[in-house]
């Protein structure tokens, strides 16, 4: 929803896992493969691929990147994909990142980009023969999320002999701008400002525990250990070594005890670590068994339990799997309303989330009024000039601009801006990216 | 990570790449060898109608990714072991526009055209043997008809065969044109291959037996657009004109999409037989698992890579086999992720590993939507189809074209989802809800 503001960007730990991914199978793979990758964050899109230019590079063999710039070239790239220029290519990744507004997947009225993804996958599927004879290497297909099903549907005999899908999250953004605000792990206290600056753990006295606690057959400690251990990877940037100590994790949690109360607590925690490192398939199990642990005790009507639903509709919204995310957060925010009130600022976080789910289904209007809520219930319980409001205020302007109410979007922006420059400082990140917004919102 | 275990999963990564196999090479296994297999073997019981008949012709439909390349394969050569038979494949993916709506007529040019082709080889005719393709007798027959072809005066062979393919208004033409002569034009098109068939017996000898391969129609499907015209086509194509696509002394064998004898269950005995390639039975009917099944499979990957090194017990690749459905193409991918997720960790892959592997095929399945997952739900609870009513046929075909339905066979035949989403679809119908219904 919020452009990217840096180059370079780093792919951040889903990124580096699907370069993982997509690496492995380079190197481990001789003649024709054919690849997915979705996703709405172009840099990391245009990562990935310079990454695989390097590797190829690396090997002398070489890669064709097709980026069409208008649907009708979008259209006809089968003919570039099977050229001549194509026949030592070890890689053809065609990219096509445009998308034609909130709701690319919707199957009436497809706009323009949309009906060229899906001519061109047809093609492709028509063809795939001559692309299997043709093409040496792989074939990576780019596209937004919202292109998926569309892929799947269009393109059944090529999807039917894929080799990868990529589905990376975006790293994580730089904080305010999202609609999605996660909430905390049950019995975690809420976070008191928008972004705590967070001490990273020392990894070795953390990984030192972990050993103790194996030794002494504790796997609750063990699990927390290993948890704190890998965020201070992640911290350190360390990804690679960060996933192996968040799977050692994974393992150490079989062994829990259901019925312990600071089990469904450490489940969260870990499924929040894996979904941050975009591990998403990975985090989902571990989300419904905390849910299942907390309808039972402490009970559906409970907040910890609203939390579990929270965490879980976020995962499939990243997922993509919106129409399930929905009934999770309206449960969600009813519990939290019944159980804290309706001005508590979990329910307004709870709004914005609703809010941020109706906004990618395209439910503009259906989503401002929980933001407008949302933000009445911020200024009320924060202050107006508090970073909250004003992160509540940046997602109703953004919304107000996807609605084309450009002057109401203008005035929170530079409302919201006001208070970031204030409170945080020209260069704060929320900062720039709401000026970010703003200027191109001003862009002729 | 130990060079030695990099090596092994390198190789066996590799060798899980799929490929239409010859029954000799050392990884092919043949898939119902087992006894209790053996019923389903559509291979055997198509050799069996083209061993035992003068003539015939067959439908033969298969999953993409359960074999059917490999298994038509096996058809040559066992046809071929006897010495006597050619068996002519002709692809026609190269031929037919597989997005618009097919017509008997520009089928039948279609089919002889590649056939014609196909004889150029030198192990069948030769190009010297062949004194007059097909496309220049089309030339001719439109001559003498005195049927007016759009915008080819010349008629040059290569131009027709392009245009028929690639220009669908020239098709819709070719095929207003010809609607009054279909009875001359097939008659045409049997002269044609009965003279075909006599300069093979003066090649080969007068035993020999022509096998013709028609492979790839099944892959003629519409878009959004215009799914359900072109699914009508080709109904009516293999139940309309059925009469017109046997050819004199030959054994003709079509590959046609799965959901043709569902909308047109009398389809079937307009032929000598029917065939599909099912899903390799890892469970029975009643959910049991399926020993022979998971056996056979069990001997497969082995010879494609140590799966014990992996996987240590028989029960752990038993789990992979039955959340694949018995699918080789996903059981393969299964493997491939696994082995990839195996790359920084120890073997064999612990239960959270096998987990996750399950976990990323499961994703590519999903999103489903609301609607389908009832339907979906409906086929797991009674193992048929369910299909509601005819217009929404294109929709089934969808699942299966998508795998979200497999199909299996043990003397009958019974439908299922995809074990990976049988869950997913149970609890997606449960908590549905008739708000979530799109507007129709």
């Amino acid at each position: 929803m919020i452009d990217s503001l840096s180059d370079g960007t780093t792919l951040g730990p889903a990124g580096e896992q699907a370069w993982q991914t997509l690496r492995v199978h380079t190197e481990w793979t001789d003649g024709f493969w054919i690849a997915w990758l979705f996703t709405g964050h172009a840099p990391m899109a245009r990562e990935l691929e310079a990454r695989m230019e390097a590797l190829l590079h690396e090997r002398a063999q070489r890669q064709v990147v097709l980026r069409p710039v208008t649907p009708e070239e979008a259209r006809n790239l089968l003919e570039p994909i099977l050229s001549e220029n194509t026949r030592d290519a070890h890689c053809v990744w065609v990219e096509i990142l445009h998308s034609d507004g909130l709701d690319p997947g919707r199957e009436t009225n497809p706009g323009p980009w949309t009906e060229a993804w899906d001519w061109l996958m047809m093609r492709a599927n028509e063809r795939r023969t001559a692309l299997e004879r043709h093409l040496p290497g792989g074939l990576v297909f780019v596209g937004p999320p919202a292109f998926k099903d569309r892929a799947r549907r269009a393109a059944p005999d090529l999807w039917s002999i894929r080799a990868l899908v990529l589905e990376p999250a975006p790293p994580p953004m730089q904080p305010g701008p999202g609609m999605l605000d996660t909430l905390p792990a049950p019995s975690s206290p809420a976070p008191s400002s928008l972004q705590p600056e967070e001490l990273a753990p020392d990894v070795e006295l953390a990984l030192d525990q972990a050993a103790q606690m194996r030794a002494r057959g504790l796997p609750r400690d063990e699990t927390r250990a290993l948890i704190r251990a890998a965020r201070g990877l992640l911290a350190r940037r360390e990804i690679a070594e960060a996933l192996r100590r968040t799977h050692e994790a994974v393992d150490a949690v079989k062994e829990l005890d259901p019925e312990h109360p600071d089990t469904a607590q450490v489940l969260n925690d870990l499924a929040t670590l894996l979904q941050d490192q975009g591990a998403l398939a990975e985090a989902h199990p571990l989300y419904k068994r905390a849910l299942a642990i907390c309808e039972k005790q402490p009970g559906p009507e409970h907040p910890d339990t609203a939390t579990c639903l929270n965490n879980l509709a976020s995962l499939l919204q990243d997922q993509g799997v919106l129409a399930e995310a929905r009934p999770l957060y309206e449960r969600a925010l009813a519990i939290y309303e019944k159980q804290l009130g309706p001005e508590h600022p979990h329910t307004a976080t709870s709004l914005n989330n609703l809010a941020g789910l109706l906004r990618d289904q395209g439910a503009l209007a259906e989503a401002r009024p929980l933001l407008e809520r949302a933000l009445a219930i911020r200024e009320k319980q924060l202050g107006p000039e508090h970073p909250g409001t004003a992160k509540s205020l940046n997602n109703l302007a953004t919304l107000l601009e996807d609605q084309g109410a450009l002057a109401e979007a203008r005035s929170l922006f530079e409302r919201a801006l006001a208070i970031y420059e204030t409170r945080l400082g020209p260069d704060h990140p929320n900062t720039q990216i709401v000026r970010h917004n703003l200027q191109r919102l001003l862009k002729p | 990570m130990a060079f030695d275990q990099e090596q092994y999963l390198k190789e066996f990564y590799g060798a899980l790449h799929h490929e239409p196999l010859e029954p000799d090479d050392p990884k092919y296994i043949h898939l119902y060898e087992d006894a209790e297999l053996t019923a389903a073997d559509p291979v055997q019981a198509l050799a069996t109608t083209i061993e035992w008949r003068g003539e015939s012709k067959q439908l033969f439909s298969g999953f993409r990714g359960t074999g059917k390349s490999t298994e038509l394969r096996r058809l040559r050569k066992q046809l071929q072991a006897d010495g006597n038979t050619r068996v002519v494949l002709c692809d026609m993916a190269d031929y037919l526009n597989l997005t618009t709506p097919v017509d008997i007529s520009d089928f039948l040019i279609s089919a002889a055209g590649a056939f014609s082709d196909a004889l150029e080889d030198e192990s069948l005719l030769g190009k010297d043997m062949m004194k007059e393709g097909y496309w220049t007798r089309i030339r001719n027959f439109v001559t003498r008809t005195n049927v007016e072809l759009p915008d080819v005066p010349e008629l040059p062979g290569a131009g027709l065969k392009a245009s028929l393919k690639a220009d669908p208004s020239f098709r819709q033409k070719v095929q207003d044109r010809m609607k009054d002569h279909l009875g001359a034009l097939s008659n045409n098109v049997n002269e044609f291959m009965e003279e075909c068939f006599k300069a093979l017996r003066k090649r080969h000898g007068n035993d020999v037996r022509v096998v013709v391969l028609f492979d790839s129609i099944e892959r003629i499907r519409g878009t959004s657009l215009n799914a359900e015209e072109v699914a009508a086509s080709v109904e009516n194509l293999f139940e309309g004109h059925s009469d017109k696509l046997g050819f004199p002394y030959m054994h003709a064998v079509y590959t046609v999409p799965l959901w043709l004898k569902i909308k047109a269950p009398g389809v079937a005995s307009l032929y000598d037989t029917s065939q599909q390639i099912p899903c390799v039975k890892v469970r029975n009917r009643d959910g049991s698992p399926c020993k022979a099944g998971l056996n056979t499979l069990a001997d497969l990957i082995q010879r494609r890579g140590d799966w014990k090194r992996l996987l240590g017990e028989r029960n752990n690749l038993d789990e992979l086999c039955l959340a694949s459905g018995g699918y080789l193409r996903d059981l393969f991918w299964l493997l491939q992720t696994l082995l990839r997720l195996s790359r920084d960790r120890q073997l064999p892959a612990n239960v959270a590993t096998r987990e996750l592997a399950m976990h990323e095929i499961r994703n590519s399945y999903l999103p489903v939507a609301h609607q389908d997952a009832l339907w979906l739900n409906r086929i797991r609870q009674s193992g048929s189809t369910e299909l509601p009513e005819g217009r929404r046929l294109h929709e089934l075909a969808r699942f299966f074209d998508t795998h979200l339905v497999l199909t299996y066979r043990n003397g009958d035949e019974w439908w299922s989802v995809h074990p990976l989403l049988a869950e997913q679809i149970e609890q997606q119908a449960k908590s549905y809800r008739p708000d979530d219904a799109p507007a129709e």
